[in-house]
């Protein structure tokens, strides 16, 4: 399902991906399956762009699971 | 009497007490009906036949001592090898786990052993319950009993595989992204995701922590009743555990569909993903064999599906990358091709990202709850099409994503899919029905009325004899 060579020059990895595979500590795994990791890159962009495309948050819309104190065990 | 194989837990209790058949008489069947199809299927990826046959023999005299101890008494299950069997690996399908075995039961197994059901082996899964059909992992993908050429769906591909095709009558399935109903779905059994926090997930290794369930595949709506009667409770060390009053799964399932109300959420498979015509016809009849049955069907608006998933994939990616960032920086290679790419989405979140999501969900949580004070259930698709064959990678990505499942692993709402009729090409139509937290009755309850009034789940998969 990847594999280009093994510096991803033979991949369809965008330039630059690598600097980011690099900031999330996926070096290695760039190396390896540089297609595998622009897939994901991909991916996680696709749903981030979707995500903001909804109605903007109002300042006091609070995060679900809640912060509940002590009620956990 | 039918073939021990093909007969659920319900019938099986009821042949014990008639003393037609006995726990050890079944474990027997189903060991050698495993030595003869699993090499097709791969729905096992560990049998423990030693200690089945011995949990057997200890049911069989419990039973015939006149101390039965309730409907799963003596009844096999299978377990997806992601929970925890004590003395038993849980390599979660994947390289990385090596050699883990479980020191421990998992609470749902526990739970099950407690209600008398024989554990008979660990059931095949996708890699980390997240991958997909892959032939680079030490271990084969399991196949559909419908057509063994077609893949099972996932993640819980072991368990689908397994009840469909007569292997085991019980399976536990784990569901964060659809993973009970998607198997399910492929090979014609009844899948249940209950509502989060139902059942614990202690000993159930963590895909994305606030989207976790596990939950019952079955042959028939009473069986997966039955099997979540056993295994659902608070648990005070599952963190997601929630502390809810007791209700019975079983006694609604005959109430019938009258007078019940059921919205249609049909813009999800007819305006924002276009379902394959036959999959959307089976909803449409099954809409109408309600409404014959006595219920009073109703179109119903969800926010749209792609919203849904945008916020799911957030979440999840997040949550996910929190359990593998680790072995993923490290070990890349030792994961399936597409598990990583399954996997590695949620390094490239940002923790704002992340924060939007988690605030945005509450919004989906209050649509679905508002279109549930309007009906009692909803009808909704399952997939968008049925299963395509093991080695059509394109087939597999195109259509992966092409489903209505993630809505409800969002929002925690409790659903329950099930066969809807059988396509041209031989495969299992599915549909699911999604019922208010914590009101699986209801949800078991619709289950059971179209269960009754259609002839699907007395079908049996021809890819296997």
């Amino acid at each position: 399902m990847n594999d280009g060579s093994a510096d991803g020059s033979g991949s369809h990895a965008e330039p630059g991906l690598r600097a980011k595979a690099m900031r999330v500590g996926l070096g290695r795994a760039f190396e390896m399956f540089p297609d595998d990791v622009a897939a994901a890159e991909s991916a996680a962009a696709q749903a981030r762009a979707a995500m903001r495309k909804l109605a903007p948050l109002c300042p006091a819309e609070e995060p679900w699971p809640p912060m509940r104190t002590g009620a956990a065990r | 009497m039918s073939e021990l194989h093909w007969l659920g837990a319900a019938e099986l209790c009821a042949a014990y007490a008639r003393g037609s058949t006995s726990p050890v008489e079944v474990v027997q069947a189903l060991l050698a009906r495993i030595a003869a199809l699993d090499d097709k299927l791969h729905a096992f990826l560990s049998v423990d036949a030693d200690g089945a046959l011995e949990a057997a023999r200890r049911a069989e005299r419990e039973i015939r001592a006149g101390r039965a101890l309730g409907p799963l008494h003596g009844v096999p299950v299978g377990i997806k090898d992601i929970i925890d069997i004590a003395g038993q690996r849980t390599s979660c399908q994947s390289k990385i786990m090596g050699d883990h075995v479980a020191h421990s039961d998992a609470h749902v197994v526990a739970a099950l052993r407690a209600a008398g059901a024989i554990v008979l082996g660990k059931l095949t899964l996708f890699e980390f319950a997240m991958g997909g059909p892959s032939f680079d992992l030490p271990f084969p993908p399991a196949r559909n009993p419908w057509n063994t050429a077609f893949h099972c769906g996932g993640s819980s591909s072991g368990s689908g595989a397994a009840v469909a095709g007569g292997l085991v009558p019980l399976a536990l399935g784990t569901d964060t992204g659809g993973s009970i109903r998607n198997p399910a779905g492929m090979c014609g059994v009844v899948g249940l995701k209950p509502t989060y926090g139902l059942v614990s997930r202690r000993g159930v290794f963590p895909l994305a922590f606030s989207m976790d369930h596990v939950g019952p595949m079955t042959r028939t709506v009473a069986d997966a009743a039955h099997l979540l009667a056993a295994i659902a409770g608070h648990d005070p060390q599952d963190a997601g555990s929630a502390a809810v009053a007791p209700r019975s799964f079983t006694a609604d399932l005959h109430l019938g569909a009258r007078g019940l109300r059921i919205g249609f959420v049909r813009h999800f498979h007819e305006r924002d993903m276009i379902a394959a015509p036959e999959m959307a016809a089976a909803l449409d009849e099954a809409a109408r064999a309600l409404a014959a049955e006595g219920a009073v069907v109703q179109d119903v608006e969800l926010p749209p599906l792609q919203d849904f998933a945008a916020v799911q994939r957030v979440i999840s990616g997040s949550e996910i990358w929190s359990v593998h960032g680790r072995w993923l920086r490290d070990r890349p290679q030792d994961y399936a091709a597409n598990s990583r790419r399954k996997l590695m989405p949620g390094a490239f979140y940002s923790a704002a990202d992340l924060m939007d999501a988690q605030r945005l969900r509450p919004r989906f949580m209050r649509a679905v709850d508002a279109a549930l004070q309007e009906v009692d259930v909803l009808l909704c698709a399952n997939s968008m099409e049925t299963a395509c064959a093991m080695d059509d990678v394109a087939e597999l990505l195109r259509t992966h994503p092409r489903q209505a499942r993630a809505p409800f692993n969002l929002t925690g709402h409790p659903a329950l899919v099930m066969m809807s009729g059988v396509s041209g090409r031989g495969l299992p139509l599915s549909l699911q029905f999604v019922g208010r937290a914590f009101d699986e009755p209801t949800v078991l309850r619709a289950g059971a009325a179209y269960e009754r009034a259609t002839r699907w789940a007395s079908l049996r998969p021809a890819g296997i004899p």
